[in-house]
């Protein structure tokens, strides 16, 4: 039971970074490798609202949320507006990005050296008992507001305009600009909502993850895992492949040690992309490929 | 043969002739120079490492990131076959080869990474294919990391050397790696051309343009992206004996993601898709490296190199290599529009339309 509700968990968290980098992908065919900083920087925001504001959880969220979004502006200011249109949009993108992520990682470590911060327990430290197994408030509460924060993005894209807008670009992007879908509005959104949901899933995982400059790399590879495997542009299929992440984490690390996580997660990528190649659902072969 | 191996342009002889003079004359000024004789080394390594990165990245259109994991694990290969132990352990075994022996056993272990990075090229393409990579990178890292034969943490030492140990900090020594350096590098310039010059290269061309008529011309592709892979990867093997050879060892470092990023922003500053923007790259991002390493905040320096490789990929299509072009091409522009806009404006360079992930 333990090792199952560790598996929603980190499922639901590892999803949120996931549908953030498949929807950029999707929409904008911009693999965008300056999501790990934005997650840090969400982080950062978390712990400088907790020690400038208040340590009202509510608080800090909204500083990790806030920040994220803000990290994700910066990105769509620096690497989208300048190069979209341009020739090799799609390796210039990726590098820029690269480049972005490096000034980043780096501009932490200048401004709030190496050392690790640490961010309060955002749902108290009570546990109780499911099934035999003792489930903490910390679990729990991330499951339940990760599972909402996704329903309403799902909610979101299928019922807001922008939504519609982000959909219609995900399917058809030349379609979409011929019915009069701005993309650089479409991008700006797609991007400061992934930024923020990093920023919502770095403080869920702000008691593993611990503010610190390298600290977006792990996630950036998870959520990439997590985007590839469900196949790019589809959060069926990113959900799917989070639940699938999540469970070979926890029964490796239940098993086997923490230090084989990574060793098993790429096992299993290499199985589904042999069989599928195109991930758990992917809906983009022919347009992105 | 000798086609392919004949500069195309006046300008790719001058370039390559001025850089070996250069090397020559700088090596003869400050030859009794340790820091030199140092850098000289990493730079070898680093160019001859990107280039034929670029034959896969660039002409190949295949984003692999498993290339320095091929270095690294060649040369722990390396290692391990002439003698190299975890310090105070001595481990039995049929080993300490000799340097040659050496050197072509990383190679022949290179050419066996090569078939199994190729093979999932099959199925997978793009950023689905990158992703694997990355994860074989982890892997061997992961594998390195947890096993006691390969040192763990602490690396393999004590194997193959290029120099004996009277040999090492004296300018005696400065010149055997300077000259190795050189010949590696040299010999990596030629099979670049032989590939990227030759028929495989315009197969791989055709490919990353378009798979779909490549096939439709009767390309083999799978065939021409493993033979890319194979011939890439045992020069990358070779690398790696040549990173042991260089050094007497290898440790875990050789894995670090940092140590891709920084071999991706000399290809990316320099240029994509040329083998004169892997030179040129390789020098100035190891220049600002190297000059930013000794202040007192490390970090300094890959904000410096984050910076330009962010700058250069804003500013030009074709990294530093595509910038004259960029630059005539705008002046051109520019002056047809001060004329008056009469008549035909000046033609766009010929961009080079790198393939999409």
């Amino acid at each position: 039971m333990t090792d199952v509700v560790t598996t929603i968990n980190l499922a639901a968290i590892y999803g949120l970074i996931g549908v953030g980098i498949s929807l950029t992908w999707a929409g904008l065919g911009f693999l965008n490798l300056a999501h790990g900083v934005t997650f840090a920087a969400g982080l950062y925001g978390a712990w400088w609202a907790q020690e400038n504001i208040s340590d009202h959880p509510s608080v800090i969220f909204l500083g990790g949320i806030v920040v994220g979004a803000i990290a994700g502006t910066v990105v769509w200011l620096s690497v989208f507006v300048p190069l979209d249109g341009k020739p090799n949009w799609d390796t210039r993108s990726i590098v820029a990005s690269l480049g972005l992520a490096i000034i980043g990682v780096n501009t932490y470590f200048l401004v709030f050296g190496p050392q690790r911060k640490a961010i309060e327990y955002l749902f108290g430290t009570t546990k109780f008992k499911l099934a035999g197994s003792t489930i903490t408030a910390d679990k729990s509460g991330a499951i339940i507001s990760a599972s909402v924060v996704m329903l309403l993005v799902v909610v979101a894209l299928v019922r807001s305009r922008i939504g519609l807008g982000v959909r219609a670009l995900t399917q058809n992007p030349e379609g979409a600009a011929l019915v009069g879908i701005g993309r650089r509005q479409a991008a700006f959104a797609i991007l400061a909502v992934s930024g923020a949901l990093a920023g919502f899933a770095a403080v869920l995982l702000s008691q593993v993850f611990y503010p610190e400059p390298n600290i977006g790399y792990l996630p950036l590879l998870k959520g990439l895992i997590v985007a590839l495997l469900g196949g790019l542009g589809s959060i069926p299929g990113a959900v799917i492949a989070a639940f699938m992440v999540g469970a070979t984490e926890a029964v490796t690390a239940h098993y086997l040690d923490q230090s084989w996580v990574l060793l098993t997660q790429f096992g299993l990528i290499a199985i589904v992309l042999l069989v599928r190649p195109r991930g758990v659902a992917g809906i983009l072969e022919a347009s992105r490929a | 043969m000798r086609e392919v191996l004949s500069f195309k342009k006046a300008g790719d002889a001058s370039f390559y002739g001025g850089s070996l003079a250069l090397a020559l004359i700088l090596f003869f000024v400050v030859y009794d120079n340790d820091v030199f004789g140092g850098q000289w080394v990493v730079f070898s390594l680093y160019a001859s490492i990107n280039l034929m990165w670029m034959l896969v990245i660039g002409t190949a259109g295949i984003y692999s990131f498993a290339t320095v994991a091929v270095v690294g694990a060649s040369a722990y290969l390396a290692a391990l076959v002439s003698g190299g132990s975890i310090a105070g352990v001595d481990l039995e075994g049929a080993r300490s080869l000799n340097v040659v022996l050496m050197l072509l056993a990383a190679a022949a272990f290179g050419a066996f990474l090569g078939v199994l990075i190729a093979a999932p090229t099959i199925r997978l393409r793009g950023v689905y294919f990158c992703l694997f990579t990355i994860g074989l990178a982890e892997v061997g890292r992961a594998i390195v990391k947890q096993h006691e034969l390969l040192g763990k943490n602490s690396g393999l030492f004590g194997g193959a050397r290029f120099l004996r140990v009277d040999q090492v900090a004296t300018e005696n020594g400065r010149t055997i790696q300077f000259f190795v350096g050189l010949a590696l590098i040299v010999f990596c310039l030629v099979v670049y051309r032989l590939v990227d010059g030759g028929r495989l290269g315009l197969l791989l061309r055709t490919a990353r343009e378009s798979e779909g008529v490549a096939k439709g011309l009767g390309v083999d592709v799978v065939r021409a992206r493993f033979a890319v892979f194979i011939i890439s990867s045992t020069v990358l093997g070779l690398i790696g004996g040549f990173y042991t050879g260089s050094y007497g060892g290898v440790s875990l470092t050789i894995f670090d993601f940092n140590t891709l990023l920084l071999l991706l922003a000399m290809i990316v500053v320099g240029g994509l898709g040329s083998a004169k923007g892997a030179i040129i790259g390789t020098a100035l991002v190891l220049y600002v490296d190297r000059t930013y390493a000794d202040l007192d905040q490390p970090a300094w320096r890959f904000v410096a190199i984050g910076i330009i490789m962010y700058a250069v990929t804003i500013g030009t299509t074709r990294g530093l290599v595509g910038l004259p072009a960029q630059i005539r091409a705008y002046v051109q522009r520019r002056r047809a529009r001060q004329v008056g806009g009469e008549g035909e404006p000046a033609p766009a360079p010929a961009e080079l339309e790198l393939p999409g992930l």
